[in-house]
């Protein structure tokens, strides 16, 4: 069983993998229909899948690959360009692959939509397949319900039966019999008990039976045969593992390290061996440190283990460009950077809804119509640029339009109507005040909603999924001249650069990336706004102050321990910043255009934090995103300063 | 830790009756507490805790158990008893299982494990006068001997610690965020 279930895994990260080829090649294929290595590829990919899930059993998907490969078959010596109903319908093989991926990693294997997508391929009429001959889509739903005329035969017919040359075709058409042989089989066996009366020959898997039943039988047939053999493998393991490739030569290198990590600690043995001396403590200290920096060194390559490209998720984007475009009548060109670049695999699985949201965005509110285009003396050709790039600590991606831009006028109507602001307000906010307003609920500027977007659902939870993965998202934004999304993320959701500060005697940890310096408050001169507010001029700018100590309020006093405890490092840390009285500092960061200033006791270290996991009612302090140890093994709580800021700014 | 109640009872329980289960005794002021020893993952010495701020009080905070962030929360206080600034040494951390976690518990002295059968227990819900809320789901009555050999009836409150986590608790915290501050 355990082997099943790992062929399992294998097959569905390659047909994960094919499928993501598979978009990029149609796409590519699409816009340079005369390259025939496009053809090519896509041929190769659907044989691929044929044999790969053949092997493994799952005979629908294999099925359709089959078919599929034998229209492409057709196409592969560029003698005909396909029409656009069977690129439509070689589209939905991808999604159908997908959903397939789904179901199996959920443990079911739901095959009826492949073989609907198997039928349909085999219904389309001979002629429809190339380009230039009309393609009456009414025939393909009248072949698809059973009663379609005579055509339905002939089309397979003449899939097989073309280019007689060619060996694949040959192929195709042993292998049509050999399923006849085979594929009965266990459907005729396993089913025999079932009511559903299964033609024992199951005519329909050989194309040169009564025409009707070519689309009818193999529908009734295959889906029992598929739904009572993989039962048991499914109940043993429900959910398959997910998976992710890694290059060996990460391995390697991580294997390395623990070789050197070994070699150390074995030397540090041997200095202890032999007893105390003179520079035990020294000779030790070297090998500790050497230590430290190898564990270093292992933990990054761990996380590098993590990483995936972001290839596939580029591809499957200009899926989407490709889609939407077609959809709303507009010539898109589809610019791509750093496609190679590589990001944590949770925040590149998490990414792939929000970004295919904001692309969608892009392509329908953010482009104009052809005719506007020309009208505005742009190019009739719009342009959305999906790029990606590592800086630092942090990765960016960036979606830009040269479209029309965001307009401010219509946000600003939009929010007064919807009441997000208040009227008299609309001029005292900064452009990129107005822009973020895209990312409350319910807020679309579009006067109509269509079936691709505009219904104002989905900015606020692309928003949301952003901040989730500790991200930010600003709007830049030209009218006339179009728009740029820019998401800021952490490489990893794990592990970050973190600065430990301390407040009322307590540790907490701030991400580097959460504010943007820290200045001593010794000569800061606050006012007071309200009891509750109060604001401070720093470089000319105006800082709401936090005062941590009043917002992180201890209720419970530290737990001591009368016995030889070790006495905690926090009670310690105050009696230490008592006697050196250090002048308090600010932390300085901004939330939407407001500026603030978190007033710490003093800064300990920085350091390279693990985050990890509050459980139980932990979990539930909002102010926190999080725990981490420091370095003496005491927890401290990774500060969520937005939240904080939330609650301070909503203070009046 | 003062006792070793691992090794105390193990050749005394005849597990095959399974109207018996074994309690994990602890005491609190004077008052002797019992948890499903099942439910027990752990029991250890008071390790340093990092106080949570805008927590209730009896939220003691968090400890780092072998590279594992756990809550702990105090008993003593969960109950509205007076607190002890300076806990002696028998001072435990008792760490509780929950469905998907673990919960550590203050206690201020963990006494024994003791089997009782469900006779012994009383869970008609009378307990003594007890809230729901502090997690009391039985009474055992227990014959203690005395030094001078003279026998007394102790009671030890069996405790839940999904009941003591009530929602009402979690409502508790999520309100406890500063408001406006005076």
């Amino acid at each position: 069983m355990s082997d099943e279930n790992d062929l399992t895994e294998i097959f569905i990260s390659e047909l994960e993998e094919v499928a993501d080829s598979l978009e990029a090649a149609f796409v590519q294929y699409e816009q340079e229909p005369n390259e025939i290595g496009h053809i090519q590829s896509i041929f190769r990919l659907f044989h691929n899948v044929k044999g790969s899930s053949k092997t493994i059993g799952f005979d629908e998907i294999s099925e359709l690959a089959h078919h599929a490969e034998s229209v492409m078959a057709k196409f592969k010596d560029a003698k005909a360009t396909p029409s656009t109903t069977l690129m439509e319908l070689l589209f939905e093989a991808v999604d159908c692959f997908r959903s397939y991926i789904e179901k199996l990693n959920a443990g079911e294997n739901e095959t009826s939509a492949i073989i609907a997508l198997k039928d349909k391929l085999l219904a389309l009429p001979p002629e429809s397949l190339e380009e230039g001959v009309g393609a009456p889509t009414t025939e393909v739903s009248e072949a698809e319900s059973g009663s379609g005329p005579h055509e339905s035969d002939e089309v397979v017919e003449e899939n097989i039966g073309y280019d007689p040359g060619y060996e694949e075709s040959k192929g195709l058409y042993f292998f049509q019999k050999s399923v006849h042989q085979e594929q009965p089989a266990p459907a005729t066996e396993e089913t025999a008990g079932s009511t559903a009366p299964v033609a024992p020959e199951a005519p329909a898997q050989t194309p040169k039976v009564e025409p009707p039943k070519t689309t009818e039988s193999p529908t009734e047939a295959t889906p029992k045969a598929a739904a009572t053999k993989p039962k048991a493998a499914a109940a043993s393991k429900p959910q398959v593992d997910e998976s992710i490739k890694v290059a060996a030569s990460k391995i390697d290198e991580v294997l390395d390290l623990f070789g050197e990590q070994v070699i150390l600690l074995s030397g540090l043995n041997f200095v202890l061996d032999q007893g105390p001396s003179e520079d035990t403590y020294d000779r030790m200290r070297t090998f500790v440190n050497q230590l430290i920096k190898i564990s270093q060194d292992i933990q990054y390559t761990m996380i590098t283990l993590r990483m995936v490209s972001l290839k596939p998720l580029f591809n499957r984007l200009g899926r989407t460009v490709r889609d939407v475009s077609k959809a709303t009548g507009k010539n898109v060109e589809y610019v791509r950077h750093g496609e190679n670049s590589e990001l944590d695999k949770n925040i590149a699985d998490a990414l792939i809804d929000p970004l295919n949201h904001m692309i969608r965005n892009a392509v329908d509110h953010g482009l104009e119509s052809t005719e506007e285009r020309v009208q505005a003396g742009k190019p009739s050709t719009g342009k959305v640029t999906l790029s990606a790039q590592r800086s630092g600590g942090s990765f960016k991606i960036e979606i830009s339009d040269d479209g029309k831009g965001l307009d401010r006028e219509a946000i600003l109507r939009k929010a007064l109507k919807q009441n997000l602001i208040k009227p008299g307000d609309e001029h005292k906010l900064t452009d990129s005040q107005v822009y973020q307003m895209i990312f409350q609920n319910g807020f679309s500027t579009r006067e109509q909603a269509n079936e691709i977007s505009g219904r104002g659902v989905g900015m606020d939870v692309v928003a949301q999924s952003i901040a989730s993965l500790k991200g930010s998202c600003k709007i830049y934004s030209e009218l006339g001249k179009g728009t740029t999304f820019s998401i800021q993320l952490p490489l990893s959701l794990a592990m970050f650069k973190g600065t430990i500060v301390e407040v009322s005697g307590n540790r907490y940890v701030i991400p580097n990336s959460d504010f943007k310096e820290i200045i001593t408050a010794a000569n800061m001169t606050t006012r007071k706004l309200s009891p509750q507010k109060s604001v401070s001029e720093i470089k000319d700018e105006i800082y709401t102050i936090v005062d941590l100590s009043n917002e992180l309020k201890l209720n419970t006093p530290a737990v001591k321990t009368s016995g030889e405890q070790p006495q905690s490092t926090q009670t310690t840390a105050t009696t230490d910043s008592a006697k050196a009285p250090s002048s308090p500092l600010a932390v300085l960061t901004q939330l939407e255009d407001e500026n603030f200033a978190f007033i710490v006791d003093r800064i300990d270290s920085q350091e390279q934090i693990v985050l990890k996991e509050l459980t139980t009612v932990a979990k539930d302090i909002k102010d926190a995103s999080g725990g981490t140890i420091l370095g003496d093994g005491q927890v401290s709580l990774v500060l969520e300063l937005a939240t904080i800021m939330r609650r301070v700014a909503a203070r009046k | 830790m003062s006792s070793h109640p691992e090794q105390e009872t193990e050749g005394l329980t005849s597990e095959e009756e399974t109207d018996k289960q074994r309690y994990l005794v602890f005491k609190i002021q004077d008052q002797m507490y019992a948890f499903p020893l099942m439910n027990i993952q752990e029991v250890n010495g008071l390790l340093q805790i990092t106080p949570l701020p805008n927590v209730p009080k009896y939220y003691r905070g968090l400890i780092n158990l072998r590279g594992k962030i756990i809550s702990v929360i105090d008993l003593r206080m969960k109950f509205g008893l007076k607190d002890i600034v300076d806990r002696d040494k028998s001072t435990s951390i008792v760490i509780n299982i929950l469905e998907n976690s673990v919960i550590g518990c203050v206690v201020d002295e963990v006494a024994k494990v003791e089997t009782f059968s469900n006779s012994q227990i009383d869970f008609s819900g009378e307990t003594s006068g007890r809230q729901v809320g502090d997690g009391v789901v039985g009474i055992a009555k227990t014959i203690e001997k005395q030094k001078d050999g003279s026998e007394v009836q102790k009671m030890i409150l069996i405790l839940s610690i999904e009941k003591l986590l009530s929602k009402s608790d979690h409502r508790m915290l999520a309100q406890n965020e500063p408001e406006a501050s005076k």
